[in-house]
Parts: structure tokens; sequence; C-alpha cells
């Protein structure tokens, strides 16, 4: 038996806000054929870890299906990692053991993120046959020299067959990440990118600015002065750029840094930012249920070897009542600031709204944010400087 | 009590690095005054900070035994003296407690314009100096050339019985004690006369109160008598009286030529003052002298200082550590002041930069406070059109023009040495910094002596860093104030966003007031990181702008990466630029950091 998050004495509660509504599922799949440059996510190419990984993650299934008595599950979402590096046969196991111990009746969607590199039509069957229905592609750039520059191990032309090969194997939602800001990117490049990948089919695109804030293998070669990073303002402008093309292209914004064509937004990720509960197994997975949120040990090898948390945190009233906004604000629809405050106001809390308004005047003044009625919302300037904004809920 | 034939009271003159401290050391192993097993480096600088910048603060006094060869045990009081130009009195006072002083010189490097300070002001207080040449163990000593630049550049000074020595490995060091025994005068006094000691430091202690460096000039003081400082008539009983050895050692009694301490249950550091006289007070027994000793003044600050706290929360513990630092240096000054940009903070007044830059490091070390320190300002004269005059030092209080007749500003008399291949730098840093030339000597060889007058306020400017870098470190710089002079000054505004941050405003002459705004708002640019909206910088005089320069807004500050459900994670990224941000002062809505408010210093640096 290894240990189950956060101390059992919590189990009832957890067990009530998974009772509540129905809880969304994230799964960490942490093994990779190569480390890509810019990652500093839990990952390991030790595939000995594979076997130890899988049946800890079967384990922990079966084990938070029973404690939290079945919860339903609406939103799935297996990530990484390369989960394409899962074999067809070892998704079954995965997939029984969901469908035995969490209620799937009203599943909406199931997300699984491939690597072009690692998938061809035959797992793209597999998966699609076993009840995966959205894909979410790796594709970072249609450049191949900056696809080696990365540390990606496939070409731009995998990338687009890989979406082919997706939609052939019958996969109906196709998502591709695409990334901003690579030493050396021809910014007016990402452009095209993005319309041949949505004249390709993809219906939904996920736009990250390569951020190197944790140690990774490019940062070493940036701050050796090897590759320089463009400048804030070459970003800004290719953000700016994408802001406008991409509605054009049928596909309107409604996250900082994700754009669908309407209906296609993914509705996993959706419930972060509007603090719905979810459950993530996993190494590194996070978890947010009912006061409590934690994020099990980072280190594959450990979490195989039945490592517990690495943090586990009950959040105050105040702390969850800031990250409606700190969250919610992501979303291009904003949020519905009166409603807040009648929140705040039956916890006790209308002080600490009635602080962030004031903090927030001078971001309404230099139109970072804009007011609506009730609701409140990023303008499309303020999406790109919404850290200014955000960093007053924490 | 000591035969004042027996006691020889001297003093170490010397520059920073030429071994005054080493030499100090090697006298009290040789005099047995503390053991080898003792002795920790540089015993006599015991403040940490004093150590790391290898200089002296406070002065000291040690009393050593010492059997010479005539037969006789003698009693040597070491008076030891801060070097620096900022605390010039305290030097003149420990001096004027000694009948001698030792002249210690690199006999690598040469004389330096704080040893001819210091040596010239040992001249007034007539001691005897002879010169010790150290460092005579390395292979570039010359002792001959620096004897005869002793010679050269301050004359007055008996070479005739210059000592060789190396500090370091002891070589020739007893000679040093033999001379001061023939050399130095026996102290002159009389053991009847009215009681007459001299103050020469003082230091706050938390269990005796406030202990007083004195040397006696006349008359005996024992323990439990009734005393009285002279220059404020305030009369205290002396519970302890003794002598360092190094340690505090109890004596009875102190009489002619002694040096020791004196404590009084005395409350306040700034009760005592340096360069006061203390006599008896009026009793039974003891009758008080009616005359004070020679050179007694009240310390002035001469630079001042605005120092806020970053958080404004911070303000009374920022009260405190200034209440406890001022226990400790009676000669910090600090009144509250209000800033429109910067809050509630105080103003401060200090004996010269050096002094400024410990006061705001002790602030903040040993009181763990987070500081914004405006730039440095002196104290002007400012006569106004009414017939009054008023003293301002803080250039946000400067009447309105139509109210000022006319300015006076201090001017110092400042000396330079170096080395010929700087002077070139030299002279054009001086001119640029509107000095006028008085003397340019070559003395002996490879050395030259700049005297120039200049406006102190051009020197709290950075004017010290600038020296050394032009000189590669080469120059010795000393300087005394030599008279308020009228002149053409304006008072220059930087506005932030259209609003005068008062903080900011810096008294500057007419004519360098537009290169001056100019360069000042680019460094300003430079150093107020780009926020959520365009920042105007404008310099202006009264209502006219005469530069202009802008920080463009920030457009990307984003966290746009894929974090799934790891909120906890982005929250710490968010926290991190939050922290970074509390460092910064919040003007308007504009955050400007501790260097914008010091960017004056720093301008036209490449």
């Amino acid at each position: 038996m290894t240990d189950l998050g956060p101390p059992s004495a919590l189990r009832p509660e957890l067990r009530s806000a998974a009772k509540a509504e129905p809880i969304g599922l994230y799964l960490h799949y942490p093994f990779c054929r190569a480390r890509c440059g810019y990652c500093s996510f839990s990952s390991t190419q030790d595939r000995r870890l594979q076997g130890p990984v899988l049946e800890r993650m079967l384990g922990e299934i079966t084990e938070w299906g029973q404690a939290l008595a079945r919860p339903e599950v609406d939103t799935l979402y297996l990530g990484g990692g390369t989960p394409s590096l899962l074999e067809v046969p070892d998704l079954e196991r995965l997939g029984a053991a969901l469908g035995s111990s969490f209620d799937l009746s009203s599943l909406m969607e199931a997300t699984i993120e491939a690597n072009p590199g690692t998938a061809d039509r035959a797992w793209f069957q597999g998966a699609c046959r076993l009840g995966w229905d959205r894909l979410s592609l790796g594709i970072q750039t249609l450049d191949d020299l900056l696809l080696e520059r990365l540390g990606r191990i496939h070409s731009a032309a995998e990338g687009l067959q890989a979406i082919e090969d997706a939609r052939q194997a019958g996969f109906q939602r196709v998502s591709a990440d695409l990334m901003v800001g690579i030493p050396g990117q021809d910014l007016g490049r990402i452009l095209t990118d993005a319309r041949t990948l949505v004249e390709a089919g993809v219906e939904h695109l996920s736009i990250y600015l390569l951020d190197l804030d944790k140690d990774c293998i490019l940062k070493g070669d940036v701050d050796a002065g090897l590759l320089r990073l463009p400048s804030e303002d070459e970003v800004a402008d290719v953000f700016e750029a994408l802001q406008e093309e991409l509605p054009r292209l049928g596909l309107p914004p409604y996250e900082i840094s994700n754009y669908a064509r309407p209906g296609c937004e993914s509705r996993h990720n959706s419930r972060y930012w509007e603090r719905r509960p979810y459950l993530g197994l996993g190494p590194s997975a996070a978890s947010q249920l009912g006061r409590y949120r934690w994020t099990e040990a980072e280190s594959p090898k450990a979490w195989a070897q039945g490592e517990g948390l690495s943090e586990c945190q009950d959040l105050s009233p105040e702390e969850a009542l800031a990250e409606i906004p700190l969250l919610g604000l992501r979303m291009h629809r904003g949020i519905d600031w009166e409603a807040l405050r009648r929140q705040a106001d039956s916890q006790g809390l209308l002080p600490l709204v009635e602080g962030w308004e004031k903090a927030l005047e001078p971001c309404v003044k230099a139109a970072l944010l804009e007011r609506q009625n009730a609701i409140l919302r990023l303008t499309p300037k303020g999406m790109l400087m919404s850290n200014a904004v955000l960093q007053l809920f924490v | 009590m000591t035969d004042p034939k027996l006691i020889r009271n001297f003093s170490i003159i010397a520059h920073i690095d030429h071994g005054k401290s080493t030499l100090a050391d090697r006298l009290l192993e040789l005099t047995h005054t503390i053991s080898q097993r003792e002795m920790q480096a540089q015993i006599l600088d015991d403040m940490d900070l004093e150590r790391e910048r290898g200089i002296t603060i406070k002065a000291h006094a040690v009393t050593l035994k010492y059997p010479a060869q005539d037969g006789q045990t003698y009693t040597l009081n070491l008076i030891d003296t801060p070097g620096h130009v900022d605390f010039t009195y305290e030097v003149s006072r420990s001096l004027a407690a000694c009948e001698g002083a030792i002249l210690v010189v690199d006999s690598t490097q040469g004389v330096e314009a704080q040893t001819l300070a210091n040596t010239y002001l040992a001249l007034e207080n007539e001691l005897e100096i002879f010169p010790v040449l150290n460092k005579t163990d390395l292979p570039s000593s010359e002792p001959e050339r620096v004897l005869e630049e002793i010679d050269q550049v301050i004359g007055l000074v008996d070479t005739e019985h210059a000592v060789n020595i190396s500090a370091k490995t002891g070589q020739n060091c007893e000679q040093v004690l033999e001379n001061i025994i023939k050399y130095v005068p026996a102290p002159q006094g009389d053991a009847s006369a009215p009681l007459q000691a001299l103050i020469f430091d003082s230091y706050y202690d938390a269990y005796r109160g406030v202990v007083s460096l004195i040397r006696v000039v006349n008359g005996t003081l024992k323990t439990g008598q009734q005393f009285q400082f002279m220059s404020t008539g305030n009369q205290y009983r002396a519970d302890e009286i003794g002598v360092f050895s190094p340690k505090m050692t109890k004596v009875d009694e102190l009489g002619v030529g002694e040096v020791g301490y004196l404590t009084g249950s005395i409350k306040q550091l700034a009760d005592v003052k340096v360069g006061d006289t203390i006599t008896h007070a009026l009793t039974h027994n003891t009758k008080p002298s009616t005359v004070m000793l020679k050179g007694f003044k009240e310390l002035q600050p001469v630079v001042f200082a605005g120092i806020f706290p970053t958080m404004s929360d911070d303000y009374e513990d920022l009260r405190d550590a200034m209440d406890k630092l001022r226990l400790n240096d009676s000669s910090f000054h600090y009144e509250p002041e209000t800033s429109q940009a910067l809050g509630f903070g105080f103003r401060c007044g200090f004996l010269g930069l050096l002094h400024m830059e410990i006061v705001q490091e002790r602030l903040e070390r040993e009181y763990n406070l987070d500081l914004i320190t405006t730039a440095p300002s002196v104290r002007y004269h400012v006569f106004q059109t009414d017939g009054t005059q008023i003293d301002v030092d803080n250039p946000a209080k400067l009447p309105a023009l139509p109210k000022i007749d006319r300015i006076e500003e201090p001017i110092i008399e400042a000396t330079i040495l170096t080395r010929p291949d700087f002077v070139g730098g030299l002279l054009k840093l001086c001119e640029d910094r509107r000095g006028i030339q008085q003397r340019l000597e070559y003395v002996g060889k490879d050395r030259v002596m700049l005297v120039y007058e200049l406006p102190l306020n051009e020197v709290v400017l950075d004017f010290y860093d600038k020296l050394k870098s032009i000189s590669k470190g080469y120059a010795s710089f000393d300087y005394h104030m030599k008279e308020y002079r009228e002149s053409s000054l304006v008072k220059m505004d930087i506005l932030v966003n259209g609003e005068a941050v008062d903080a900011l405003s810096v008294l500057v002459h007419t004519s360098k007031s537009q290169t001056l705004g100019q360069q000042l708002t680019v460094k300003m640019k430079e150093v107020i990181p780009q926020q959520m909206f365009d920042v105007a910088i404008q310099a202006a005089i009264g209502a006219k702008i005469i530069a202009r320069t802008n920080v463009k807004a920030r457009r990307k500050d984003v966290l746009a990466k894929c974090y799934g459900g790891d909120i906890s994670r982005k929250k710490k990224l968010l926290n991190k630029q939050k922290e970074g941000k509390k460092r910064m002062k919040s003007i308007g809505s504009v955050d400007i950091p501790q260097e914008a408010f010091l960017a004056i210093l720093k301008v036209g640096d490449e």
C-alpha cells in the first residue's frame, strides 16, 4: 500500500467534495524519448521505470476510486511526458481501471497528448477505439531548424502527418501547441504556421511563450550567450498579431494562451480556471478537491517507489476567494465581479474584495482591464500583461 | 598614580594599509600587554565594519607597561585615532591627549593625503613626531626615497630619528618603543591644580552607561568624587575609573598625564562631548577649574540625506534603530521628515560621506531594515528677500524662487596626492566640479600634490568614487572646510509622470543644470523598470522643463505556459515577481527602485 495523498482524516471531506459535482481526472505519464531543451517538467527517459509507474498508477486509480466512493468524472486528461509512448495494451489496462473505479457515465471529454514523433496511425486508431476523443499534439513550430534547436524528435512534416493520421484514425478534436519566442524564430513565420495548422484541421491552438524560468538545456545556452531570446517587444508583436489573426481563421481566444473554434474549447483545462475540482495522479500531478490542494512527488522514480506528496495545502477562505479572479481572469469571458462580491460578503470577506477594487484601478486606467456591467475582464493588451493584474491576488 | 616622568602618551598616524594596526599589535605583544594566544589580528579595530574595511571608526586607548633599556618601567598610553577625513575633529582631540606621534609610512608607497592632514593636525597640537618606515622587508621598499618625501612634503618632522621596521615580521619594533621613551616628552602638569581632564572619546556600554575616555592634564580624579562637564555644567559621580590594559581594569585614581576611562551612570552618549573638559564639582573637598582646555567645539554635521523605510510599516522600527544607533554615535543626527513621495522618514546629518555610508550600512545590517536613502546634500545658507537668513540642508525645502535673494554654499579646501600620470584626469575632474586650483606641486619623485577649492556639494556627489577610478586607486584625498561663498544655484526638480518627486530634487549650479538634467533623466530611465504604462521622466527648473525621457510601457508580462492544474507553481512565480516589486517605492503608481534616488551620483558614468 502506498500513501494516498492527503491525510486519511480528510477522506470524508474529500469524498463529499467529489460527490458535490463531477470531477476532472488528470493522469501524468512522465516518460519521454528525449528531453526537450525548454522543458522543466517532471519527465524521464529511464524506460525501466515504465512498468513500476504504470503499476502504481493502476493501483492509485483503484484506491482513489474507492476512497472517493467511485465519483463521477466528466473530463479526463492523459498528459506528460509523452503519453503516446504508452502501448495500446497499456492504454487498455488504464481504460479498464478507470472504468471500474470511476463513474464515467457523464464523461464529456477525454484528451490524450501525443508527440508526432512517437505516434503512428495504428496508435491513433487504438487510442480512439478506447474512447480517447480529443488529441493534443505537441507541434511547437513548423520550422525544422527550430524543432531541432528545441530538441524535438520530429520534423514539421511529421507534425502535419500526425494531424492527418489522427483525423483518419477518427479523432474529431485535435489541438496543437505552438511556441512563440524560440531563439532564432522568424516571428512572421508563426502566423503562417498557425494558418497551416488550421487548414490542416486543428480546431484548437495553444500558444505558449517560451519561458525559461527554471533550469533547462536551452536556458544554459542562452545564459552562455550562444542563443539570443527575442525581445519582449518582438514577442509582444507576434502575440498581438495572433490575437488578431486567429479569430479571423475562426479560432477566437477563450483563455490567455488558448484559441478554439466555438464549442471546441478544452473542457478539462477550463475547469482549472473555473476552480472546479480535479484529481491528478502521477508524478508531480496536482489535485484540488474541496479546500485542499496537493501535488504528488515530482521525481518519477520516487513516485514509482511509492513516495507521497511534495506539498499539501489547506486553502483559507481568503486564498480560495482570491483564486477566483486569479484564475478566472485568464478566461476571455472574464469573471462576474458582482457574484464575487456577493460570495465575499456571505463569507465576511467584502473588505478583501474592496481592497482589490482599489488596487485594480491603475490597471483599469492603463487599459489592461475592462468592466462591462458585472463582468470584469482583461483586455487583449491586458492578456499580455496579465501578471501585473494577477499579482494582486497572490 | 604613576610619576608623570615615566608616562608617554602617543598616537600612530598612518594611511589605510600602511600598517598602523599591525604595528599596534606588535607593540602590544612586545610589552606583554596581550599574550600571543589572545592575539587576534588588529586587536584595536573591534567593530565588524572596522575590520572589514580595514579602518578605524572609533578611537581607542590602551595602556602598555614597558621596561626600557634604561632600567625603568614606563607607562605608555597608545591612543588610536580614526583615520578618515570625516572624523577630523575626533582625530584632533585624540592627538590633543598625546605628547607625541609616530608617523607610519609604507616604505614601498609614500606619503598620502590623509597622512599629511593628520600630521598637520599633530603639529597644530604641538606633538613631537618621528617617522617609522614600515614594510622594509619587502623588495620594493625604498626607505630613503620615502624619507626624502616626508622631508619635502611635510617638512617640520624630525626625520633624523626615523626607524625602519617591518611590523609584519616584528623586525626593529623594539626600537620604536625606545624612540617613544627618548623622543616623546613626558606629560607636564600640576598635580595640585584643580582637575582638568580632556575627553577624547566616549562610547555606550550596556552595563556602565556612557564610558568616557579621558586624559588628565592637571589635578587628580578619584573614584567616588563628584565631577562635571564644563560645556554643560552637568554633574555626576565618578562610579568607576580605570585603564585599558587592554581589558578594562579599575584603578582608584588617575593623575597628571594618565589616560583611562571614567563612568558615571550617564544615560545618553550625547551628554558626553568629545573635546569637553572634565573638572571637579564644587564640594567640601574639591574645587572646580574655571578654565576649559583649548579646542572644544560642538560637532556640526556637513552631509545630509533622507532615510526612509521602503515599507512604511517599518517606520517605527527605523526610529528605534536610529535611537539605538545614536547611543553609540553622537555625531549622527536625525529628525523626522515627511516626504510627499516617500512618506515618513528621517532627515539625517552626518560628518561626511563615509560616516553616512557606515550609518546606512549599520541600519540595514544590524537592524535588518530595507531603506531608501536620498542623494546626499550639504547645508546652504539661504538669504531671503525679506532680509532673513535660513539654513537649508534639504533641496525640497528651498523657499520659492522669488523669495530667495542669494544662496551661499560651503567650500572646502581639498588636497590630493597622486602620481604624475593621473594629474590630467584629476585636473579635469576638479574643473568639472567647479574647482579652483590653489597649488599644483611635484613633490619628490613621482608624486604630485594638488590643492583645490571645491564646493562641498560637488564633492558629496560621487567625487570620491570618480577620483578613485580616474587614478586607479593611486590618489589620496583629504579636505577641510574653508568658508561659505555665494553661488548661482538653482533647484532642479524631477517629475515622474508629471508629478514632482520631492525626494529627487537637487540643488545644482546654473552652469551645469542643462547637462545634469539631461544626464539625470537618461540615468533614471535606465534604472526605473518598465511599468504597465509609459512613464515620463522630466527635469525642471521652476516651471521650465529642461530635459525629458520616457520609460516605455512594458508589453509582455504573462505566464503563458502549460502548467496543467499546478496552480501553486503559478502562484509561486507571481509571488516572486511581487516580492521584487516590494523592494521598490511606489510613487503615484510608478514603482521606483532605490537606485533611482541615487541616480544623481551615477550620472556621466559610462
